[in-house]
C-alpha cells in the first residue's frame, strides 16, 4: 500500500512509470490481490473480536425487577375484601369459577380459595400451595391448606412486579441455563428453526435450499433458512436493515462464532436472547420471562403445547400474541407441532392430543402492569446509596421493597377522589409508613400517580405550618416538672422585637382571638398560634430545633421566632420522618423503602434491616400523642370522623401556611402513619386549610386500607389524673370542673385551692379506659 | 478483643446465676406463670459453655390480644432455629416478619436485641431491648433481662457508667 521511501522523487517516479507501462496489468491484479486479503483478514479479525467480546462480556444488560413487599397472610391478620381484591390485582392473579392452577383465586362470600404461586424468596423458597380462607369483619380467619384440611400459621405470597429499572431500550429477560430448559422446547425451536442446527458450521445450505423449496410450494414465507446462529448474531450484533453487507457480515459472524463456541452456548445465548413478546414498553425477551409472561408459570412447569406455542410466536411476536390474535396464534401453534411430528420428535398421536389443547395464556388482569413513578424513584433514591446507576440498570439485580399494593392503591384512590372537581393546578403528595418498622408502604408524587415527573413525596420543599407544634410541645413536656397537658398558656396579645432589624412580629391565632389563657393540651388540639410562639420562646429555639432534628427532622441554622409556626421547609417524607418517630414513642427508625437484594438467580447482595434509636423518654412522647389524639376528638382534626367510625382512635395533626400555600395533614393509628401535603407548584395561594384539604385525603385514604387503631398505651411512670381545668391543678372526680388527663407520676401538679378531695380519690385510674372516658365525655 | 471476651466470661456467669436464684418476685393480683428464664446472651463468637438459646417466651400473658400468634410462633420458632446455627440474618429478618404482625410484642423486641447482640452490634443491641422495655408492660422479668442485656452491651461498647447504671436497673427488677 504504502510506497517505499525514497529521497530522489523523480527518478522514482519515472521508474514506476516505466514499470506500469510494461505490466500494468500484473502490478494491478496483485495489488488488489494483496488488498483483499489484507483487507478480508482485517474484516474477519474485527469481526472475530466483536464476536468474541459480546459473547464472552456482559452479553445482555438485564434491568433491576422491582417487587412489592409479599402479602403474608395469616389469622387474625386486618385485611378487608378492597384490599385483598388490591393485593390480587397487583399479583395478576386471576379471579375463576373453580379452583384453578397458580396464580388463580376464587371467591364464594367471605370464603376465599387461592392457588398460590412458588417464589423465590431471598431467605428461601416458598411452594405453590393452594389456600382456603375466609375474610370477614376486616380480618382473615381459618386459613387452612386446601388440600390436606389443616390449618396454615402463615402463609407467604409472591409479591407482586412493581416495576424494573431500565437502561434506553427498557428489554426484560430472565435467564436460564440451557440444563434448565426443557427438551420439548428445544426439539420444537430445532424442528421449526433450525433442523441441522448439531450439523451445520453455522450455515447451512441445505436450510436455505429447504426453506425456499418449502416457501416456493406454499407461495409465501413459512420457513426461513436463516439457522439458529446466523439470528442470534443478527439480533446479537447487527442492525436490522436488509442490505446485502449485512448478510454477508452475518454469516461470516455466525462462522467465527460456531468456530469459536460450542453448539449448547450458542443454543443457551439464542434461548435467552430471542424476542418474544412485548408488555406495554417492556420488550420480552427469552423463554424464561416469556414462560412466566404467558403463562405466569416458570418454564419447567409447561406442557407441550405451551412449548409449541412459545417456538411459534419467535416468527412474529405480534403476529402471533395468543392474547390479541388467538386464532393465529394457535394455527401457527398447531403447524409447530406438526412439524415436529414430522421430523419425528414426537409422535403423531401426541402432536393431536397436542393441538387439542387450548392455548392456555394466563389472561392478563384488567389495569395491571401499573406503574409507580413515584414510589420506584424513591426506591432508586435509596439504592444509590450502595448501588450504581448502571449495575442497577444491567445486572438483574431483584429488589424486594416495602410497598404495599392495597395500601398504595387506596392512597392513589383517595387522592384521586379527594381532588376531583379542584382546580387543575392542585398538586398531592402522600407518604404512608409502617411506624414501628419504618417502612414506606405507599407514595404518591403527584395528583396524576402514573406520571413520572416531579416526586413532590420526596424532593418537593415547603414550610410545614402547624405540623411543627407537636415538636414545639414534646420538646416542653420534656420538662415535666414545667409543664403538663393541664398547664395554663398565656392565649393574649404577643409582641416578638427583633432588635437587629428594628422589625417586630405579632402572631395572629388562625380565628384571630384571643382566649387569655388556655390548657396545653388545647392549645396543640385546637392549634393556636400565640401560646405555641410563648412556649416556644420559653424553652428557647434551640431546644425545639434540637428536638426537630432528634426527630428525624433536617438541621437548621437559621432559627426565628417564626419556625415556631412551621417556617422551615421539608418535604413530605421528611415530615413523616419526623412523625414516626412520635408513633413509635420516640424511637426513630430511619424510614426504608428497600428490604433485600439479590442478584437475579436469588443469591442475597443485600439486606436493610431494621434499626432505631431511642431519641425521647416515652413518657413525654405519650403525653404530646395524647394532645394529637385530642386534636382528632376536638380539635382541628376533627373532620376525619367523617370518614372514620366513631371509635377509631387517631393521633394526627393539621397544618395550613400563609395565604394558605400548603395543605398539610401528618397522623396515624395502631400501625400506619400518613402524610399528606396539597398546593399549587407554583406556590400560590389555594382555598384550602390542612383541614379541608390534605386531611380528607388522609382520612379517606385510612378508611379504606383499614388500619389497626392506636392504642394508647401509658408507659411506666404515667397516671391519669383529675385536672381542674380552670387552674391545671390536681383535683379529684367529685369537684367541679375536672377533667381527666394523663401526667407523669413524678411530676404532678399542685392540689387544687378550691376542692377538697381525700389522696386516694384523685386518681382517675392508670388504665386507658378511664382516659378513654374522658375524651368522649 | 478477646482478653475483653474473655474478662467478660465471668461477668455473664455471674449474670446467668443471678437469673438463676431470681428470688419470687412481689407481683400483683394475676400472678402469671413464671416464664422460662432466658439467660443472657454471650458475646460473639458462642463459647460453648454458655447455652446461647434465646428462648421465646411461649406467649404467657394474657394481655396481648391473641391475634396472629400462630403465626408469630411459627416465626419465632424459625428464628430461633436460624439463630442457633449462627444465620444472624435470616433470624432477624424473620423476627421483623413476626414484628410486623405483632408491633408492640416485647419478647420479639428482646429476641431482635439478642440477635443484634450476636452480630456485635451494641447500640443496636441497645436500643430493641429498650424497646422491648418500651411494650414490657410491667412484665419484671423481661425487663431485667433487657437491662442485663444493655448492661453487657454497654459494656462491650465500652460505656462501663453506662453499664452499671443498666446493672442496677436489672437489679432493682430482680431484687424488689
Amino acid at each position: 500500500m504504502a510506497k517505499p521511501p525514497s529521497k530522489r522523487k523523480k527518478p522514482a517516479k519515472r521508474r514506476t512509470s516505466r514499470r506500469r507501462s510494461r505490466f500494468p496489468w500484473l502490478k494491478l491484479f496483485l495489488l488488489v490481490i494483496v488488498l483483499l486479503a489484507l483487507a478480508t483478514t482485517a474484516w474477519a479479525a474485527w469481526l472475530d473480536q466483536t464476536v468474541r467480546s459480546q459473547f464472552e462480556g456482559k452479553r445482555w444488560s438485564v434491568p433491576a425487577t422491582v417487587y412489592a413487599r409479599p402479602l403474608e397472610l395469616y389469622e387474625g391478620r386486618r385485611l378487608n375484601l378492597d384490599q385483598l381484591t388490591e393485593e390480587l390485582r397487583a399479583l395478576e392473579y386471576n379471579e375463576t369459577a373453580s379452583p384453578g392452577g397458580s396464580g388463580t383465586w376464587l371467591r364464594d362470600g367471605a370464603d376465599f380459595v387461592l392457588s398460590s404461586r412458588a417464589f423465590q424468596h431471598w431467605d428461601g423458597a416458598e411452594p405453590a400451595r393452594r389456600l382456603r380462607f375466609s375474610v370477614s369483619n376486616g380480618r382473615v380467619s381459618n386459613l387452612r391448606d386446601a388440600e390436606t384440611g389443616e390449618s396454615v400459621a402463615i402463609a407467604r405470597l409472591d409479591p407482586a412486579r412493581i416495576g424494573n429499572i431500565y437502561p434506553g431500550h427498557r428489554e426484560d429477560r430472565l435467564l436460564v441455563r440451557l440444563e434448565d430448559v426443557p427438551q420439548p422446547l428445544i426439539d420444537a425451536l430445532l424442528a421449526v428453526e433450525d433442523r441441522d442446527f448439531y450439523r451445520h458450521w453455522g450455515i447451512s445450505i441445505t436450510g436455505i435450499a429447504r426453506a425456499a423449496w418449502a416457501n416456493l410450494r406454499a407461495g409465501r414465507v413459512v420457513q426461513g433458512g436463516s439457522t439458529l446462529t446466523q439470528q442470534l448474531v443478527k439480533n446479537f450484533y447487527l442492525t436490522s436493515d436488509r442490505t446485502f453487507v449485512r448478510k454477508v457480515n452475518e454469516a461470516m459472524m455466525a462462522l467465527l462464532l460456531e468456530r469459536r463456541y460450542s453448539k449448547d452456548d450458542i443454543l443457551e445465548s439464542y434461548l435467552n436472547e430471542v424476542y418474544l413478546a412485548q408488555d406495554r414498553d417492556r420488550a420480552i425477551h427469552g423463554v424464561g420471562l416469556a414462560s412466566q409472561f404467558l403463562f405466569g408459570e416458570p418454564l419447567d412447569s409447561l406442557d407441550l403445547s405451551q412449548h409449541a406455542l412459545m417456538v411459534a410466536m419467535i416468527r412474529g411476536p405480534s403476529l402471533y400474541d395468543p392474547r390479541r390474535n388467538p386464532d393465529r396464534a394457535r394455527a401457527r401453534r398447531d403447524q409447530v407441532l406438526r412439524m415436529m411430528a414430522a421430523e419425528g420428535v414426537i409422535s403423531d398421536a401426541v402432536a393431536a392430543l397436542a393441538i387439542e389443547q387450548s392455548l392456555a395464556v394466563r389472561t392478563r388482569v384488567a389495569d395491571a402492569g401499573r406503574s409507580f413513578p413515584g414510589f420506584l424513584s424513591l426506591v432508586q433514591r435509596d439504592l444509590r446509596r450502595d448501588y450504581e446507576l448502571e449495575d442497577l440498570r444491567t445486572e438483574g439485580l431483584r429488589i424486594f421493597t416495602t410497598m404495599a399494593p392495597g395500601v398504595q392503591a387506596a392512597t392513589e384512590k383517595a387522592v384521586e377522589r379527594q381532588l376531583e372537581g379542584r382546580p387543575q393546578e392542585l398538586e398531592a403528595a402522600a407518604v404512608m409508613v409502617e411506624p414501628e418498622s419504618g417502612e414506606v408502604l405507599a407514595l404518591v408524587g403527584g395528583r396524576n400517580p402514573r406520571f413520572a415527573g416531579f416526586n413532590r413525596a420526596v424532593d418537593l420543599r415547603r414550610q410545614i405550618g402547624s405540623l411543627v407544634k407537636p415538636v414545639v410541645y414534646l420538646a416542653a413536656l420534656e420538662s415535666p416538672e414545667q409543664y403538663g397537658l393541664g398547664s395554663l398558656l398565656d392565649d393574649s396579645p404577643l409582641r416578638i422585637d427583633d432588635e437587629r432589624t428594628g422589625n417586630h412580629w405579632e402572631p395572629m391565632n388562625f380565628d384571630r382571638r384571643f382566649r387569655g389563657s388556655v390548657a396545653l393540651i388545647d392549645s396543640l388540639a385546637w392549634s393556636l398560634n400565640v401560646p405555641t410562639v410563648r412556649l416556644g420562646m420559653d424553652i428557647g429555639l434551640g431546644t425545639v430545633q434540637g428536638a426537630v432534628e432528634r426527630l428525624g427532622g433536617p438541621a437548621n441554622r437559621r432559627l426565628y421566632p417564626s419556625s415556631l409556626l412551621g417556617t422551615q421547609e421539608l418535604s413530605p417524607l421528611q415530615v413523616a420522618q419526623m412523625y414516626q418517630t412520635i408513633a413509635a414513642g420516640g424511637f426513630n427508625t430511619p424510614l426504608r423503602s428497600v428490604r433485600e437484594v439479590t442478584r437475579q438467580d436469588g443469591t442475597p447482595l443485600n439486606r436493610y434491616p431494621l434499626s432505631t434509636d431511642r431519641m425521647f423518654e416515652p413518657v413525654p412522647v405519650h403525653l404530646t400523642t395524647t394532645a394529637l389524639v385530642a386534636a382528632m376528638r376536638q380539635g382541628t382534626g376533627q373532620g376525619a370522623y367523617r370518614f372514620l367510625p366513631q371509635d377509631f382512635l387517631v393521633a394526627g395533626k393539621t397544618g395550613t401556611t400563609n395565604n394558605q400555600r400548603d395543605s398539610w395533614f401528618a397522623g396515624f393509628g395502631g400501625d400506619l402513619l400518613g402524610v399528606v401535603w396539597l398546593g399549587r407548584d407554583d406556590n400560590a395561594a389555594t382555598d384550602l386549610t390542612g383541614a379541608s384539604g390534605a386531611l380528607p385525603v388522609w382520612a379517606d385514604a385510612l378508611s379504606v386500607i383499614n388500619p389497626a387503631p392506636l392504642q394508647l398505651r401509658p408507659p411506666d411512670g404515667v397516671d391519669t389524673v383529675w385536672i381542674e381545668r380552670d387552674t391545671g391543678r390536681l383535683a379529684a372526680e367529685h369537684c367541679s370542673g375536672v377533667r381527666a388527663l394523663p401526667y407523669s407520676r413524678a411530676h404532678r401538679p399542685e392540689p387544687s385551692r378550691d376542692c377538697d378531695y381525700r389522696e386516694e380519690e384523685r386518681d382517675a385510674g392508670s388504665g386507658v379506659a378511664d382516659w378513654f372516658r374522658g375524651l368522649f365525655q | 478483643m478477646s482478653w475483653r471476651l474473655f474478662a467478660l466470661l465471668p461477668i455473664i456467669g455471674l449474670l446467668l446465676a443471678a437469673c438463676a436464684v431470681e428470688p419470687p418476685e412481689r407481683r400483683p393480683p394475676p400472678p402469671p406463670p413464671p416464664p422460662p428464664e432466658e439467660p443472657p446472651p454471650d458475646p460473639d463468637e458462642p463459647p460453648p459453655e454458655v447455652e446461647p438459646e434465646p428462648e421465646p417466651e411461649p406467649e404467657p400473658e394474657p394481655d396481648p390480644p391473641a391475634r396472629g400468634s400462630a403465626a408469630v410462633v411459627a416465626l419465632q420458632t424459625d428464628a430461633d432455629a436460624a439463630s442457633a446455627e449462627g444465620e444472624h440474618d435470616r433470624a432477624a429478618s424473620l423476627l421483623e416478619r413476626a414484628l410486623r404482625i405483632e408491633p408492640h410484642n416485647p419478647v420479639l423486641w428482646h429476641n431482635l436485641a439478642v440477635v443484634r447482640y450476636r452480630e456485635g452490634d451494641y447500640a443496636q443491641a441497645e436500643a430493641m431491648a429498650m424497646r422491648s422495655n418500651r411494650y414490657a408492660d410491667g412484665r419484671r422479668s423481661l425487663m431485667q433481662r433487657n437491662w442485663q442485656l444493655i448492661a453487657v452491651a454497654r459494656e462491650l461498647a465500652g460505656d462501663d457508667a453506662g453499664a452499671g447504671e443498666a446493672r442496677q436497673r436489672a437489679d432493682r427488677l430482680g431484687g424488689s
